[in-house]
């Protein structure tokens, strides 16, 4: 049992990391078979989600889904900070961040994927998702009638950013994407 | 993302994807596109696992149905004597996909942990959650349109076309 990464003195029940099954990517990467969700929607503070992943990592969580849009990046890696200060080695751990809506533009894909690895202290990021493909923003919390249209065309992000090493051999892959590759948006200039 | 979009990220891509998040519980299985990605070797990441009971509010509509409140879901879960939300995890691992479920309740993200290495389902069982997909996208995307005139279903390529933006 992971106990030396209990929150408190008591040892805490968990599974042995090890037991839990992985599935080999094609990259060769072996990605563990379940990961925490880090959204904490509109009802979970972003320092609860940091316990939460805390806890997790002590009852053997390995694999952590984040994004910069959930807003606790920040907290999170504070958390993963402290899991390596007791003895968590980064190469047993998976941490997915993803690049949000009005980030795809040419010149905000890499600040923006940097602005998460240094939020989240991780040193690199096993896998870098394209949040959505739909290149707007909306505010967190906001109802449906929030719309607004920014940038878009990472045609070429995830080769720049793998090539670049900030990301894990195991690169990326969309998450929820829709891009047209190769029709650039009304109003927005293609790379 | 959908079929038509992943073809064309396919044949643009340097470097092919890896992995490919998407809403996937029993009540919205993908099966076709599900399919397509393992046949391409991209794993399936799922979200939404056990149907997103904290989804915030933007996101539900009243066609919403739950895969934890199924009869067939809570009859598994009673035979093994584990909260309905197990089950799904662990017919999603199973099935062949990564579930990324969320929770901050400790009791709940040590349930879903041991789930995943806990005796698998049986096959009947998993049989019988595979009849249970209702094409119920729960994570519609209503906030990524910025046309009038668009409805959600717009942004997922229905008819296997690109929807023009």
């Amino acid at each position: 049992m992971p106990s030396t990464l209990a929150q408190s003195d008591q040892p805490v029940a968990g599974v042995d990391p090890a037991l839990v099954p992985f599935r080999m990517l094609s990259s060769g990467d072996r990605m563990p078979s379940i990961g925490l969700g880090t959204f904490g929607s509109d009802h979970v503070s972003h320092d609860a989600v940091a316990e939460a992943v805390k806890y997790a990592a002590s009852i053997g969580y390995r694999h952590f889904d984040c994004a910069s849009v959930y807003g606790n990046e920040e907290q999170i890696g504070r958390a993963f900070r402290a899991m390596f200060q007791n003895g968590l080695r980064r190469n047993e751990v998976w941490i997915t961040s993803k690049l949000w809506n009005d980030k795809h533009g040419e010149n905000d894909v890499i600040p923006s994927c940097e602005k998460s690895l240094s939020d989240l202290q991780a040193g690199y990021l096993d896998l870098y998702l394209v949040h959505w493909p739909f290149p707007n923003h909306h505010p967190p919390g906001c109802d449906v009638s929030a719309r607004a249209c920014s940038a878009l065309h990472p045609r070429e992000l995830h080769a720049d950013l793998a090539q670049n090493g900030r990301v894990g051999r195991s690169w990326t892959g969309p998450s929820h994407w829709d891009i047209q590759y190769d029709r650039p948006q009304d109003g927005v200039a293609s790379p | 993302m959908t079929v038509p979009k992943m073809e064309l990220l396919l044949r643009d891509a340097r470097i092919k994807p890896v992995a490919n998040e998407m809403e996937l519980h029993p009540h919205f299985q993908q099966p076709g596109f599900f399919r397509y990605l393992l046949d391409k070797g991209i794993q399936p990441i799922g979200y939404s696992p056990i149907g997103s009971p904290g989804r915030p509010e933007r996101d539900r509509t009243p066609e919403d149905t739950s895969p934890v409140e199924d009869p067939v879901i809570l009859e598994i879960a009673q035979k093994l004597g584990v909260h309905p939300a197990v089950v799904c995890i662990k017919w999603a691992i199973e099935r062949g996909q990564i579930p990324i479920p969320f929770s901050a309740n400790r009791r709940n993200m040590l349930s879903n942990l041991l789930g995943v290495v806990s005796k698998p389902l049986a096959p009947a069982d998993m049989e019988a959650i595979a009849k249970l997909d209702r094409n119920c996208r729960l994570i519609k995307g209503q906030v990524f349109l910025w046309k009038d005139g668009q409805s959600w279903e717009d942004l997922w390529d229905l008819n296997g076309r690109i929807t023009p933006a």
